[in-house]
């Protein structure tokens, strides 16, 4: 068998084939970033309420007011990544080769995953801080303080996993072109 | 513009088709797949000038969208490196037949080995491919030599 032998049959694949309306329809959104979007729009609701309410609700009154600020710095940060991390990804790809290209998005990737576990470590770690600066500590509060900090860990480990899961496929792509 | 594009895309859209059919294993990851890459086409389209070969820009662009897109971990698939007899059997493969036959050849090659026959086979010269890749001409042709030879067990 040649590899010309292949060109006929190549030619002759398409599918089925799509509309100019179906094409001009995925033009409108992306589908990564649309599910980045929604995503960032609940996280970021999620965390303004938080800001709204913790000082009512937790007590801010009875911390410092750097306990305080730390928390809402870490709230902040948190989104502030994921809002980086949303306009960072969905920039086009540039017209470079396939190779430098894709360097390029593994080296935004790579800070993307660094920034994005120095925020949910920060944000935790506010959180926790917020909550340790309560003096009268009782059995049930030494129990929160354990599960905030396991959340840590797990939410610490699941932002790892996921990252290296991501940054190790592109890697693959590289050494593939590489080899 | 849009509507230029559009033809373009059009005229051309058997290209996608075939990268998402290459990259992707299930029908869903082929059409998210395929509505990324025309969304990436046509946020890069004011960057095309047109002094390239519309092919090969659209190639560039949906090579990077399927390779730098995150695939979802599948059960692991152990491909046994021949075809099912029923397979050699059929008398007269249908079309429909030699296109899965073909496509499950490919998959066993990786993500850059993909990309360079399927570059090929659409008649991109070495040249191009390296360009295109960002690899050597030499190493285009090593790695021909090296696709040829699986493909050649893998279809004969």
């Amino acid at each position: 068998m040649e590899l010309n032998d292949l060109k006929s049959e190549w030619g002759n694949i398409g599918g089925q084939g799509k509309t100019q309306a179906n094409l001009e329809a995925m033009t409108k959104a992306s589908q990564p970033l649309k599910k980045i979007r929604l995503r960032l729009l609940i996280e970021g609701a999620c965390l303004l309420f938080f800001i709204v309410v913790y000082y009512d609700w937790f007590d801010g009154h009875q911390k410092t007011w750097e306990v305080n600020a730390l928390l809402i710095i870490g709230v902040l940060f948190n989104l502030g990544n994921d809002i980086l991390g949303y306009f960072s990804l969905r920039m086009p790809q540039s017209g470079l080769s396939v190779k430098e290209s894709l360097s390029r998005y593994l080296m935004r990737v790579r800070r993307l995953s660094f920034y994005s576990k120095i925020a949910s470590a920060g944000f935790l770690g506010s959180i926790l801080t917020f909550y340790l600066s309560i003096v009268d500590f009782t059995p049930k509060k030494y129990l929160i303080v354990v599960v905030l900090f396991l959340i840590l860990v797990a939410t610490g480990y699941f932002t790892h996993q996921f990252w290296k899961r991501r940054i190790t496929s592109l890697e693959q792509a590289l050494k593939d072109l590489d080899e | 513009m849009e509507k230029q594009f559009l033809e373009i895309i059009h005229t051309h859209q058997k290209i996608i088709y075939k990268v998402s059919r290459m990259y992707r294993d299930s029908p869903e990851d082929r059409e998210d797949l395929f509505q990324e890459i025309v969304y990436q086409l046509w946020k890069s389209y004011p960057e095309f000038k047109g002094d390239a070969k519309v092919s090969s820009w659209m190639y560039r662009i949906a090579l990077n969208t399927a390779m730098a897109s995150y695939r979802k971990k599948k059960p692991a698939i152990e491909y046994r490196g021949e075809f099912p007899e029923v397979l050699h059997k059929a008398e007269e493969p249908s079309v429909h037949d030699n296109e899965e036959r073909l496509f499950q050849a490919l998959k066993l090659l990786d993500d850059a080995e993909k990309a360079v026959i399927s570059l090929y086979l659409d008649d991109l010269n070495y040249k191009e491919i390296a360009e295109l890749l960002g690899i050597s001409e030499n190493n285009v042709g090593v790695r021909l030599n090296r696709i040829k030879t699986k493909l050649k067990k893998l279809l004969l």
